[in-house]
């Protein structure tokens, strides 16, 4: 910590240091922040004990005041020296951070995830505009992934946030009162048989949603698909609260574990640890292969018959599609539902004649599009019913 | 008053300390904030780094009840705030039979604090004597809903119960919540609390701590247990082990005489540091070396 115990700004009167503890404030407000009045007063509050007299308490106290995560905490050490002793660790102002959304750094190709994540690299072409609809919003739900217009880029992600926010609301609501059900609910049964001198007549029963199911996700992020990952990856780290565990793995040659960076609670945070991860990528999917390794390494400690595994990929194998038939069979065997998810299922015309996917066919539960908003929210009923 | 902030800080420490709780002046400040403006804390930190022990730590210095809930999914207003003690009530109900007592006032006497089961938040509501403790423990568990109620309470400080009223906290608690973060908690609930991210102690504080707790550990192996366990949470783990594990395995040491650690030793104890098979299996293959080469000789 470069500024502790180091000499304080001085002020001249109360109402001089009044005004820049509410300055503070609102720097830090302007610089993302949630500070409100209620904060700003409780600031002014820990400013008049007089903890300020050392400058290291006084950071301390300000910032278990006004930050709420670790990643503010870190931030706030350089926004408190910019503010009170006026100089950073390369010596000028920080620069006002423009969105909340962490952007991850700048990395070689070799990571197809990343083109997505820093949007800037392929301009998407100009189709998705043409898309018919009233609103904004419902035009977004139906645009193609690989085909959002760069404008609508960040619109969409907002809407996307939203919309999974409630779709794992209405998931999450576990238990209700009921007419019918296996457990009573004796606090509303005995109200209702007071006036009959407490004989249990009528009952009152209470319903529990089944157990959560786990889930497995398998990303295919060669070649186009990785766009549409990108947004799987959100749709799942939005409902993770809905399973009882989530599990993914990426894949195009190779199978990568992502389990850990998915289970950042904020999504910034996650795409940034993904981004640093380091994804196998050359051109082509070997899908077989990789959900044979996935049979061998995870197989028996993920797979049950509680578990869900989805799969997004294309199905345009370069592998051997005996190997993926089989592969499938086998986990088809030990798991609750295979939900297969085709981007490209949202096309006109299109049909299922890839060799890699006309092998996979038979051994699917739920063959289903996930080109937009519409289609990955349509997962919902796959989802619940398990 | 600069003098006074000061003092109760300084304080804060000493008490926490003699209740073993080795506490640096961040957390000392922040918990002084606790007890004057009556906020509550948010502690978050990975597992294992002594959260919970906060609260133990300032109810056993307060001097005063720690009340502790722990959180857990599916966790509702029934087990949290308060029940009906249904058997009794259909007792008495049974009892009444053959009585004249009019039907208000049965209603009125079954639905009495006789008949009244507090769970921990109601019973922090209740404290009669002085303001307790009350210990939210891992509320990244509990639902959302939850959250949402939990965040009421918090403003009002007092608990409505249908058949009986509202009931106000006489003494308003001092609320310690903590997180592990397995999911973001409320912005609004966020913003309730003082916020404190307890990491993992340096290697300073842990000595210390392992010397307060272990008193009679022997100087050099304690060094020697610090080291170790600060260069293993560098390494890539499932999960890193935390202040628990160390003093965990710090007593084994102890108990088997050991005075100076090995390969051997760390190969017969590491199940005490570490607590899934993939994390020592690759300790074993690959780092155990590196990390014993850097022992203080």
């Amino acid at each position: 910590m470069p500024a502790s115990r180091t000499t304080w700004p001085t002020f001249t009167t109360a109402t001089d240091f009044t005004g820049a503890v509410r300055g503070f404030c609102a720097f830090l407000k302007g610089h993302g922040f949630t500070v409100g009045l209620a904060e700003t007063l409780d600031a002014l509050r820990v400013a008049r004990s007089e903890l300020l007299h050392r400058p290291d308490r006084f950071r301390v106290a300000l910032r278990a005041l006004l930050c709420s995560s670790p990643a503010q905490c870190q931030r706030f050490d350089a926004l408190f020296d910019a503010y009170w002793l006026g100089r950073t660790a390369d010596g000028n102002v920080p620069p006002a951070p423009a969105r909340r959304r962490a952007r991850p750094p700048a990395t070689e190709r070799t990571m197809p995830l990343l083109m997505t994540l820093q949007r800037a690299t392929t301009p998407p072409e100009e189709e998705g505009q043409t898309t018919t609809g009233a609103s904004t919003a419902h035009r977004l739900r139906q645009v193609d992934f690989a085909r959002v217009p760069a404008p609508d880029q960040e619109q969409l992600e907002t809407l996307a946030e939203q919309l999974f926010r409630q779709l794992r609301v209405r998931l999450s609501r576990r238990e209700k009162a009921a007419w019918r059900g296996r457990r009573i609910d004796l606090r509303r049964t005995i109200r209702r048989n007071l006036d009959r001198g407490g004989e249990l007549i009528t009952l009152r029963y209470r319903q529990r949603r089944p157990d959560r199911p786990r889930l497995v996700a398998l990303l295919d992020v060669s070649g186009s698909m990785d766009r549409y990952s990108y947004f799987l990856l959100r749709f799942l780290h939005a409902l993770q609260q809905h399973f009882q565990r989530v599990d993914s793995f990426v894949f195009s040659t190779e199978l990568t574990c992502i389990t850990e960076l998915l289970r950042q609670p904020t999504l910034p945070e996650s795409l940034r640890r993904l981004a640093e991860t380091p994804t196998p990528w050359s051109s082509g999917t070997r899908i077989g292969a990789c959900l044979m390794t996935f049979l061998e390494q995870y197989g028996r400690r993920l797979l049950s018959r509680r578990t869900l595994v989805l799969i997004l990929s294309d199905g345009l194998d370069t592998g051997d599609p005996a190997l993926l038939a089989h592969a499938l069979q086998a986990i088809r065997a030990r798991c609750r539902r295979i939900i297969w998810l085709n981007p490209l299922m949202g096309m006109d015309g299109y049909a299922p004649l890839a060799r890699g996917m006309q092998a996979a066919l038979p051994y699917l539960d739920v063959f289903h599009p996930a080109h937009n908003l519409d289609s990955l929210l349509r997962l919902e009923q796959h989802l619940r019913h398990v | 008053m600069s003098k006074e902030a000061a003092a109760r800080i300084a304080g804060l420490m000493e008490g926490l300390e003699q209740q073993g709780y080795v506490a640096d002046e961040a957390l000392a400040t922040v918990l002084y904030l606790v007890l004057t403006l009556r906020r509550p804390l948010l502690v978050e930190g990975d597992a294992g780094v002594g959260k919970t022990e906060i609260a133990y730590a300032l109810a056993g210095h307060l001097d005063t009840e720690l009340i502790r809930l722990q959180c857990y999914e599916g966790l509702d207003v029934h087990s949290a705030v308060y029940e009906w003690n249904y058997p009794r009530q259909l007792l008495a109900l049974k009892l009444w039979e053959q009585s004249d007592v009019p039907l208000e006032e049965r209603e009125r006497q079954l639905f009495s604090e006789t008949y009244l089961l507090a769970r921990p938040l109601l019973k922090a509501i209740q404290a009669r004597e002085q303001a307790p403790v009350l210990l939210i423990d891992e509320i990244d568990r509990a639902d959302e809903e939850f959250e949402a109620f939990l965040l009421e309470l918090l403003s009002a400080f007092q608990i409505s119960i249908p058949e009986l009223g509202t009931i106000r906290a006489r003494h308003i608690p001092y609320v310690v919540l903590t997180s592990n973060r397995t999911r973001e908690l409320s912005d609004a609930l966020k913003r309730r609390c003082l916020y404190y991210w307890l990491d993992y102690p340096d290697a300073a504080k842990e000595l210390q701590i392992i010397r307060k707790r272990l008193p009679d550990i022997e100087t050099d192996l304690a060094h020697q247990v610090v080291r170790f366990v600060q260069a293993l949470r560098q390494q890539r783990l499932h999960k890193i082990p935390g202040i628990a594990e160390t003093l965990d395995w710090a007593r084994a040491l102890i108990a088997l005489g050991v005075r100076r650690i090995d390969e051997a030793v760390v190969a017969r104890t590491a199940g005490c540091l570490l607590k899934s098979a993939e994390d020592l299996e690759h300790l074993r293959n690959h780092q155990l070396e590196d990390l014993l080469a850097h022992l203080p000789t």
